[in-house]
């Protein structure tokens, strides 16, 4: 056992003091804007994607049929895999943001699909029968069928988006990233760098997700009072 | 309020089957032209899947419905189905066009809704007051046929009186399908009694 080494492992003080030093500088503010951006991006493509392909499948067996096995095979696949790959075909730069995408996608799509299935038949009926136009029907019945169901894709998949994100960008060096941070640190063995860059991706994913969810019940509020405009 | 259309509407030789089970065997009814026609009978005797047929939300195994085309419909169903998260105002103003959502105060307020029970969210009303916005959605619309499930079950004794009097208002001059246990509803409204036998 080794002790009194802080490059293998910082103390707390050491850690919280690396930090301080690390935020006044313009340089982490630039990083961190750097990995949030690609990883929003992810994020939110995944969101936009699974939410157009769960549509698609539940509207049609067909849809489903090709969607189903591209989205199991990505659920299944190694995130190292597909890093690994993306490399070869893109640039480090855009990396976090396919990985993020690929990784929450599975997750949006499940959710989506489920939240669509859960839609209340009776209502659904309500507004064939008094021919409730498309737009209102959504407003009125199928979003806040869907949102609990996107909230919870959005929980998991925020945390995700950064776990893989930042995995990718220490796998392909990212320059300017959280990432690269994360990887001269191991590199040097900055043991106080590591961990504080880690106590700023939690925050990151922690803050992203409250952002996200706050984001989602103000929509929620918005669709209960006035569902019918 | 426009003209209503009231061509015939019927079921011929209409078969529905759910799994093994035969719950209409064979049906032929007429429903009269800007009548109310009661459909009375025992529990799962099929009222209620005849209700469906003629809304368009089920099909039938065999025989035809005819005379829904290009009809518009209204409906109040054997459940309230209303969106517990909006109001009752929300409500009613999902089913009409934009020009015709200043009537939807009037017409709540003649099924006795005022006040907070307008704007709340319907989940938060009791059950007698969200079986009357569902009565008053159904009403509202310029439909020319309307099913009527059971609407007046759950109702409050003393506010009973006004809904009956409002629906026997609104349905007059329309086709209008009522299903209900009770001769004195088919009455109040000037129904003419059809009634569906047991099966088996």
């Amino acid at each position: 056992m080794v002790v009194h080494r802080d490059f293998l492992l910082a103390s707390p003080g050491a850690v919280v003091l690396r930090l301080g030093e690390l935020v006044v500088t313009g340089g982490f503010w630039e990083t961190v804007a750097t990995s949030l951006a690609r990883i929003v991006i992810g994020f939110t493509g995944a969101a936009a994607v699974g939410a157009a392909l769960a549509t698609l499948s539940s509207a049609s067996r067909i849809a489903e049929a090709l969607a189903a096995p591209l989205i199991a095979t990505i659920r299944s696949a190694p995130v190292v895999s597909f890093i690994i790959l993306l490399l070869l075909w893109t640039d480090s730069s855009r990396l976090a943001a396919y990985t993020s995408f690929l990784m929450v996608l599975p997750v949006m799509y499940a959710n989506i699909l489920a939240g669509i299935r859960n839609r209340d038949r009776q209502l659904l009926e309500v507004a064939t029968v008094f021919r409730i136009p498309w737009l209102r029907r959504v407003r009125a019945i199928d979003v806040p069928a869907v949102l609990p169901f996107f909230a919870a894709a959005c929980r998991t998949g925020v945390g995700l988006a950064w776990k893989s994100g930042v995995a990718a960008e220490v796998i392909g060096v990212a320059q300017g990233s959280i990432g690269e941070r994360l990887y001269e640190a191991k590199l040097f063995l900055e043991s106080a760098d590591l961990f504080a860059w880690t106590i700023v991706i939690i925050a990151l994913s922690v803050t992203g997700e409250a952002v996200v969810l706050w984001g989602l019940r103000r929509a929620q509020a918005r669709f209960s009072a006035g569902g019918g405009s | 309020m426009n003209e209503f259309r009231t061509g015939e509407i019927a079921l011929r030789g209409v078969t529905r089957r759910f799994g093994d089970e035969i719950v209409l065997d064979g049906l032929n009814l007429v429903l009269a032209r800007g009548r109310v026609t009661a459909l009375m009978g025992p529990n799962a005797s099929g009222k209620t899947t005849v209700a469906r047929l003629l809304l368009g939300v089920d099909a039938p195994d065999s025989g035809v419905v005819e005379g829904l085309d290009g009809l518009r419909c209204a409906a109040v169903f054997q459940e309230d189905r209303l969106c517990g998260h909006l109001s009752a105002v929300d409500n009613l103003r999902l089913v009409l066009g934009h020009a015709e959502w200043p009537r939807v105060g009037d017409e709540l307020a003649r099924v006795g809704l005022d006040g907070d029970a307008l704007t709340k969210p319907v989940r938060e009303l009791s059950g007698g007051q969200r079986r009357r916005v569902a009565i008053a959605r159904a009403l509202i619309v310029d439909a020319d046929f309307i099913v009527l499930d059971e609407p007046f079950t759950g109702l409050d004794v003393d506010v009973k009186p006004l809904v009956v009097s409002y629906v026997n208002e609104r349905a007059a001059g329309r086709t209008v399908l009522l299903i209900t246990h009770a001769p004195t509803e088919a009455k109040a409204l000037g129904a003419r009694i059809v009634r569906l036998a047991s099966r088996g």
